[in-house]
């Protein structure tokens, strides 16, 4: 038995210990745990406030930004920024027109951000490489510095959240409300994309710019159907976003699966498996109520009491 | 100027280009004008993605790429029907959460194939317009008469769950069977342009062409019109674009799209504006017709 303990703790400890990628899988454990904060806490924001098709345009958005950084050699955050920042407020001018929906401008915008950026990198020899860097990082390329980068960026984002926190969460579960009682849910909308913009961002090296998508809203998604109350939904989306990271991290390690891409059907796994054993709504709850439903229309009926109607007829 | 148009014109795989670009416009400006109208944006986007999978499985057992793209982008249409009927999860978030995982284990597929074959990871998603054969222009004429046809077949159907949902439902129309059966069609359509232009620009091909037809008319037929010409003058100048600078062809024409859809909109805002400016009075004065048209207090 004690051996069987020892060999699964040297199984579980090796990838990080390994002579050849243990720093780099040190450095890839703790920016994805980084990552899993932050995107718990923006992340839930976002599934209540059902932003997650504005997210998704924000997250291809930037490709172009960090393109024409790459071209013209300037810092990569910078052009990401600038360029999410250009894209949110460009779906906010159009969405305006009243002909054209909210969804159809974003899908327009987004769609032609993204393929302006494969067309400026492809004015580049040999860009097919770079550009699967771009769109899906490079999870054992992070430096310390990088790792640096991400921990206070993510500070500052907690921090800001923090202070806004009450405003946030009144918008998030009840917009109209919100705007009645005189909040300024527009500017709070605005405040919050440039949060996700910033955490977009950091992410970039490690996990890309479409995948980041699942970082920021699958954890969430999770943790709303195993709790009904707000604060308990953000440790758990941690917690999930954590566990599918460690997971991943053994994923890409022993079945030399592509190390952020592993993370997110991990993470996606966790999200069906909620579907099923949610408390609240799951499907097994689900068939069990309705179980229970036909078993008590079954007594009656054979009570004599009341003939019980069929489903689905008048 | 004519060296500028022939030279490119003259060349077989440029005319296979165009031929592909205008089959693919007829097919994208009908089934666009329908998405732009029902409001299914976010849904196209995921199915664009979702194909990914099916495609990188297809090509690992050597299967048809076609028929891969289609089964998985139908599985994932499935499954996000059945998770946006927990009561806890949104559709949107049920949209953004399952195309993002199926996107990402055809990345880890493809990751297991990367060692046998690199670059081809860029050829799913972005196509090779200038690479088209004559059984993939072919291919898309038969889809292209295949879904255009059974669009026809429900068109009345298709107009007036656009319009009003809730009226279609209560006429007794089955509307969740007829988004299933729309959403099979954008599925054909998107695996359809995938030796062209790739899933992830089909998306754009399925979206902004409608869009742009949507800003510059109110009536089906005439936006369905407009939104073809829009992607064949894209298709056009995307094409000789991508010939003269040498830069992916694809996502030129995507990005040509994009600026036709800015220039309605440049368009039509300018017409708001001065359409106030145009509805002077003979005095000089503006009009204000909401007062004029009022019928006067006690008449």
């Amino acid at each position: 038995m004690a051996d069987f303990f020892n060999n699964l703790w040297n199984w579980l400890a090796e990838p990080f210990n390994s002579l050849y990628a243990g720093s780099l899988i040190r450095n890839a454990f703790w920016e994805l745990l980084i990552i899993s904060v932050i995107g718990g806490v923006v992340g839930t924001y976002i599934v209540l406030r059902g932003l997650v098709f504005i997210v998704d345009a924000l997250t291809h958005a930037i490709f172009p930004g960090v393109v024409i950084a790459f071209l013209i050699g300037a810092n990569f955050f910078l052009g990401a920024f600038i360029s999410a920042l250009a894209v949110a407020l460009v779906i906010a001018l159009v969405a305006r027109n009243r002909r054209v929906s909210e969804d159809s401008s974003i899908g327009v915008i987004f769609t032609g951000a993204f393929a302006l950026g494969v067309v400026l990198l492809s004015s580049q020899r040999s860009y097919g490489r770079s550009l699967e860097g771009f769109l899906f990082g490079d999870i054992l390329g992070i430096t310390t510095l990088d790792l640096w980068v991400t921990g206070i960026v993510g500070l500052l984002i907690l921090g800001a959240i923090f202070l806004f926190r009450k405003e946030l969460l009144f918008s998030a579960f009840d917009a109209v409300m919100a705007r009645a009682a005189g909040l300024p849910v527009v500017r709070l909308d605005l405040f919050l994309y440039l949060l996700i913009a910033a955490t977009v961002v950091v992410s970039l090296p490690a996990v890309g710019n479409i995948l980041v998508l699942a970082f920021l809203v699958t954890p969430s998604a999770t943790a709303r159907l195993f709790t009904n109350r707000f604060y308990l939904m953000m440790p758990i989306a941690v917690v999930i976003g954590m566990l599918s990271s460690l997971v991943g991290i053994y994923l890409g390690y022993y079945a030399n699966v592509a190390g952020s891409a592993g993370v997110v059907v991990v993470a996606t796994g966790f999200f069906i498996i909620g579907l099923l054993v949610s408390p609240h709504s799951g499907l097994f709850v689900r068939v069990r109520q309705w179980r229970q439903w036909r078993n008590q229309l079954r007594r009656a009926s054979q009570n004599g009491l009341e003939k019980p109607q069929p489903e689905g007829r008048a | 100027m004519l060296n500028f148009l022939s030279d490119p014109l003259n060349q077989v795989f440029v005319q296979r280009s165009l031929l592909e670009m205008l089959l693919l416009g007829l097919l994208c400006g009908v089934v666009s004008s329908y998405v732009v109208l029902r409001g299914v944006a976010f849904l196209v986007n995921a199915l664009g993605h979702a194909v990914f999978p099916g495609i990188v499985i297809a090509y690992l057992v050597g299967g048809d790429l076609f028929w891969g793209g289609l089964a998985a982008g139908l599985i994932v249409v499935v499954s996000i029907s059945l998770a946006e009927r927990n009561q806890q999860v949104s559709e949107s978030t049920a949209i953004g959460v399952l195309y993002i995982g199926a996107f990402g284990l055809g990345i880890v597929l493809v990751s297991g194939i990367k060692r046998a074959s690199t670059g081809s990871l860029d050829n799913f998603l972005f196509g090779q317009l200038f690479g088209v054969g004559w059984n993939d222009v072919l291919n898309t004429l038969l889809v292209s008469l295949l879904v255009l046809g059974l669009i026809f077949l429900i068109r009345k159907e298709l107009l007036l769950v656009s319009f009003d949902t809730q009226a279609a439902r209560a006429l007794g129309l089955p509307v969740g069977r007829l988004k299933l059966v729309f959403l099979i069609l954008v599925a054909l359509t998107v695996v359809t342009g995938l030796p062209a232009v790739g899933n992830i620009l089909m998306i754009a091909l399925l979206i902004t062409p409608g869009a742009t037809a949507r800003l510059l008319t109110d009536r089906l037929v005439r936006m369905m019109i407009i939104a073809v010409g829009v992607v064949v003058v894209a298709g056009l100048v995307g094409v000789l674009a991508s010939y003269h600078l040498g830069l992916a062809p694809g996502a030129c024409v995507v990005v040509a799209l994009t600026v036709l859809f800015l220039l309605a909109l440049l368009y039509t805002s300018v017409k708001n504006a001065l359409g106030d400016r145009l509805s002077m009075g003979p005095t000089g004065k503006p009009v204000n017709r909401r007062v004029e048209n009022q019928v006067p207090p006690g008449a």
